[in-house]
């Protein structure tokens, strides 16, 4: 039985909570969890990131059914969000950047119980996924250092196929004592760089447990300079 | 690092607009019969458009990234004076606020690997006119108080941009305003002077200039005293939007922000650098 220890979601400090365009779903039934990050320089950001992360937990197939599950899941989301722009009474810059698309990073992990989990994840952009033993960081995906962090991801946009040749996946198998973490760009760069500089650090023991005292923690470190003021998610997952 | 900070809505950046209306814009500016004042209208008003589709936002509100200010000059002789009714507007109230809004066909694709036609919007808030002598200086003077007075309400902004259209041949004596404009700045830098010299005449086109002798008669050299150095973090983007060999071998850290005799297009992404910047 998996178990979710941590799921905290914070807006960039200085924006309301309502402003947040990263999106987090998940559903213990099925063992399926997705977190995405909308490209605030789009429009309806929150919405299609919204839309994507649904998308994938509710569709029937997983990523163990049918390698092109993905494909339809995309398909889902872009017809959903094409419905639900109120075209017709758009002001005339609303509707032209609506009609350019929205953006969003697209991270998916699909878990079947065997002995332990057999995990698959595919993703498009910057959010990550960390594999964690007896708290120590094991692995990421899909980026390795800090450094690849940019201000131009890869994105999934509502009215192209460009996202299929961004899309990257990855298999593993999750043990009693692991732990996979799924965080969006700001905290998976902070991660990346204090892993970078202190490889056998315990990040499990790092992160505090209770999400006030994590967004305390969190707004201490962007203060300082060691994370950048963004929507922060942060979702840990244990067996 | 100069040229870094924030541009947000705590922290928002001034675009001062001057518009030469003198009675010379009334000429060809190519050979399809456009004049000059119909073609520099078009750049602003196109380089409004889209600033305001940078700043929508969220579910379509435009944030106030940016205030904009548009001077014009030589509609009437001696006269220069703000045309947005405001000598400083935020972005949000011009997309209130457009004079007109055209409709024109533009070919899409319709899903099915055809094309469709539909009408976009075309937002008109400066009309084209060309009317006396050339007041340079005189616009020059009203954008050196606006931006003198943003300095001191924002001493810590993204430093003001002034971008001047204009064919160049002041009747006023220009250079010694623009120099002082030059020298102001913010904590994050000097204000940056971008001059679009536009001629209609069929001389070679110069972009970011690194000598007075590229260029080819007094007034030209004249517009690029005037222009700033180009700001060492833009020389990058400069290179990357006109990769064509011909301009980007030119472009160096002595390059002045001016684009000489230029088609439209290019001026649009001329004037798109020096505002091409972290929006938060």
């Amino acid at each position: 039985m998996l178990e979710i220890k941590t799921n905290f979601q914070s807006s960039k400090i200085g924006n309301d909570d309502t402003d947040n365009e990263d999106a987090v779903f998940f559903d213990l039934t099925k063992n399926k969890f997705a977190i995405a990050d909308g490209a605030t320089t789009g429009m309806y950001s929150q919405k299609w990131a919204n839309m994507l992360v649904k998308s994938f937990i509710n569709s029937e197939k997983g990523l163990f059914d049918d390698p092109s599950i993905f494909d339809e899941i995309i398909t889902t989301a872009k017809v959903e969000w094409k419905n639900a722009i109120p075209w017709d009474t758009l002001a005339w810059n609303a509707k032209a950047k609506a009609e350019q698309g929205s953006f969003s990073t697209f991270l998916g992990l699909d878990l079947k119980p065997d002995a332990g989990f057999r995990w698959n994840a595919i993703s498009v952009g910057d959010s990550c996924l960390f594999k964690i033993k007896s708290g120590q960081i094991t692995g990421s995906f899909p980026l390795q250092n800090s450094s690849e962090f940019n201000y131009n991801p890869h994105l999934i946009c509502s009215i192209s196929d460009s996202y299929k040749s961004h899309i990257t996946t990855i298999s593993g198998m999750l043990e009693t004592d692991e732990s996979l973490l799924l965080a969006t760009d700001s905290v998976s760069k902070w991660i990346a760089q204090r892993h970078e500089t202190n490889p056998t650090e315990n990040i499990l023991k790092v992160l505090p447990q209770d999400n006030v005292e994590i967004k305390e923690f969190f707004g201490k470190e962007i203060d300082a300079g060691n994370m950048k003021n963004d929507d922060l998610t942060l979702l840990v997952i244990s067996h | 690092m100069p040229y870094s900070a924030e541009i947000s809505r705590r922290s928002p950046g001034l675009i001062v607009f001057l518009l030469d209306q003198s009675g010379s814009m009334g000429d060809d500016f190519g050979t399809d019969g456009t004049s000059k004042a119909q073609a520099s209208a078009d750049v602003l008003n196109r380089f409004i458009q889209e600033l305001i589709l940078k700043c929508t936002r969220g579910e379509g509100e435009v944030r106030d990234y940016f205030h904009i200010s548009v001077i014009g000059y030589g509609a009437q002789s001696n006269v220069a004076s703000s045309i947005l009714g405001a000598d400083v507007v935020p972005i949000s109230q011009l997309q209130q606020q457009p004079v007109s809004i055209e409709k024109k066909k533009k070919k899409v694709p319709d899903g099915a690997g055809g094309v469709v036609e539909v009408d976009q919007d075309f937002p008109i808030w400066v009309t084209p006119t060309a009317g006396s002598n050339t007041p340079m200086a005189a616009a020059l003077n009203i954008a050196h108080q606006i931006i003198g007075n943003w300095i001191s309400n924002n001493p810590h902004s993204y430093p003001p941009i002034l971008i001047n259209i204009t064919d160049g041949e002041a009747s006023d004596q220009p250079e010694p305003i623009a120099e002082q404009i030059k020298q102001m700045a913010t904590s994050d830098g000097n204000v940056v002077l971008w001059n679009c010299h536009i001629t209609g005449n069929n001389a070679t086109r110069i972009l970011f200039p690194s000598d007075e002798g590229m260029l080819p008669d007094q007034i030209a050299q004249s517009m690029f005293r005037m222009s700033s150095v180009i700001p060492s973090s833009m020389v990058s983007a400069a290179k990357e939007t006109f990769d064509d060999p011909t301009i980007s071998q030119n472009i160096n850290k002595n390059s002045r922000t001016l684009a000489y005799n230029s088609d439209l297009i290019a001026l649009i992404q001329f004037v798109d650098i020096g505002t091409r910047t972290s929006l938060r």
